[in-house]
Order: structure tokens, then sequence, then C-alpha cells
């Protein structure tokens, strides 16, 4: 059983992960009943189509940043590099800490205002696992590594296209109008 | 218990839960608006008069202003996204979720029967709606947000 937290790949069946001592008790639930159900408990979150993160270096600055941001059109990026990740930052950072000083700030390194060590998930936990954390976490975005290595991002907005292939009479783009 | 597909058709918008409207009059600057979405610590800010919902500002459309270097003091109908998609209380989850696909949002005002302006319900408080009855009932996952390196804000 892969650990999702550190991709260790533990002898099934076992409480904690041998490697990073992390619970996985919670991994060894029944199944659903339903195929969606069966999906989010046993599929990775790699099936949500993690997209490719963007990063920043950790001295750029907070107006560099922003420009990226609205450049891609994304609400965070991450700060670091792809072995070595020190921080997330978003549009919410941006909202909440910095938005009504941006000419003291507009220079600053992004570091200074990072969230760091963010939580991540490797690509073979299950959604639903996901979905937990970033439900309880109280987050919108979750990086996802590969053998601890960044390999992408997923997003709230990437569960909802997951429902919508799902059900897409109910839930697509293109019905409830 | 039921299919996810049942919550989606069945719990509507009252179930889930709304925010109160937070808001503010179309003179009122871009910056008047920061400061209270900072206090209430939310994504949108609705732009009413009269109780009538004229439009809706987000974080998304704070930031563009930012990255073009636009004054802050602009009043906030000039930035703010006219004539909002919005749900009604009795709509099911499922048109909560089309509309926000659809269209890109993360928040959509919500009316009331009369379609008067009773709050905002937001991607997130969907999702956790979601994931909590499905975690319950499926999964049995016990919340222990401090197990893995503690809450990040609003990322």
């Amino acid at each position: 059983m892969i650990c999702p937290y550190c991709g260790y790949e533990n002898i099934d069946g076992v409480d904690t992960c041998a490697n990073c001592t992390q619970d996985l008790s919670a991994l060894d639930e029944p199944s659903g009943e339903t195929p969606i159900e069966d999906t989010m408990i046993h599929r990775p979150l790699s099936r949500l189509g993690p997209k490719e993160a963007v990063m920043v270096a950790p001295e750029t600055t907070i107006k560099q940043t922003i420009d990226t941001l609205c450049e891609r059109n994304i609400g965070c990026v991450l700060v670091g590099t792809p072995d070595s990740i020190d921080g997330i930052f978003s549009e919410r950072d941006v909202l909440l800490k910095l938005a009504h000083r941006m000419d003291r700030v507009a220079s600053t390194p992004v570091s200074e205002f990072m969230t760091r060590d963010p939580e991540m998930l490797e690509g073979d936990a299950p959604i639903a696992f996901a979905l937990n954390r970033m439900s309880l976490g109280d987050f919108r975005h979750l990086p996802v590594t590969n053998r601890g290595k960044l390999e992408g991002i997923i997003s709230l907005r990437d569960f909802l296209a997951f429902l919508g292939e799902w059900y897409p009479d109910l839930v697509s783009a293109k019905s409830g109008n | 218990m039921k299919e996810l597909r049942n919550y989606l058709e069945q719990d509507t918008v009252a179930q889930v839960g709304y925010r109160p409207p937070v808001a503010v009059e179309p003179g009122a600057t871009v910056a008047q608006a920061l400061e209270i979405m900072q206090r209430e610590r939310v994504g949108c800010i609705l732009v009413v008069e009269e109780r009538k919902l004229l439009g809706i500002f987000t974080e998304r459309d704070l930031l563009r202003i930012l990255g073009r270097g636009e004054s802050l003091e602009k009043p906030i109908r000039e930035v703010m996204t006219p004539e909002p998609v919005s749900v009604r209380k009795g709509d099911p989850i499922s048109v909560v979720l089309s509309r926000m696909s659809s269209g890109g949002f993360r928040h959509l005002p919500v009316l009331g029967r009369s379609g008067k302006l009773i709050g905002t319900i937001s991607i997130k408080r969907v999702v956790r709606f979601l994931a909590d009855h499905f975690a319950q009932t499926v999964y049995n996952l016990p919340p222990e947000p401090d197990m893995f390196g503690g809450a990040r804000e609003g990322a």
C-alpha cells in the first residue's frame, strides 16, 4: 500500500507508514456501492488531471508574481523548485495580506508572504482522500507529487470537471441553465 | 446512504448553506470594498443599491486591477461584473455546479423565493458539503486538521 504522503511502498494493511509514520488506517475502508464512489475511493487523484504547476523562485517580487498570476489566469503559484517546494502563494494571500499596501510591498520577495510547507499529496492518493484533505484544510489548490517530486497541481475546479464527466446531464458546463 | 448523484439532484442551496450577503454600494471605492472583504475574509463582495443586486466583485477582479496598476480609488461600479449569474435558494446543487462550471465562477449570489438577495454560495462550501457526506458514510475519515502541517490560509 503506497503512502499518500511520502510515496513509500508499505506492506498491505499496516496502520502506520513505515517511512513517515503517517496514519494509514483510513485507507482500508470498504468499497462504495456505485461506480463513482468506487472511483473516488480507489482511483488516484491523478485521475483529476493535475495541471502543470507554475513555480516561481523565492526571490521573485510580489509585483512579478501578481503579473504571472494574471498572465496565466491562475489562482496560485508554488514557490521554490520542483525538488524543493518552499511555499504556495495565492490570490487569497494577495487579498488578505497585501492588496491594501501594494506600493509598499511590490518589490518584496514572494517568500515573505507565501504559506510555507504547503500540504501536498502523492498522485496515487485516492480522489476522496484528496477531497477530504482540501475540505478540512480549507484550501482550493493541492500540489501533487510523485515519490515526493512535484508533478502538478489540482484545484476544486478540477473536481467539478470530474463530476461533470460522471454526470454530464447534471453538472456539465452546458446543463443547468 | 444516498448515492452522490442523489445529493446533486435533490439537495438544494438551502441545505448546503450560504453566507449572508457581504455588500457595498456602487459608489464605494475598490479600497473600501477591499477593506470589507479583508475583514469578512471573503473572496467576493456584492454590489447592491436599494436592495437590488447590481454586480459582483471577486478577488480575481482585484488581482487584475493590481496587475494593471490601477487605482483602488475607482468606484466599484466601474470594475464589478454587472448582472451576475445567480442561483435560487431552492435550486439543486447540480444547478449551482453547472453555473459555476459554465462561467468559471467560484461564488454565486443566492436569491430567495421572491428574487430577493439573501446571500452567496461558494464552491468551497458545496464541495465541503459533498465531501462531508461522502467521508462520513463511505470513507469514515475522522477530522484531524493538525495532522499534516496545519491549515493553510485559503490557498
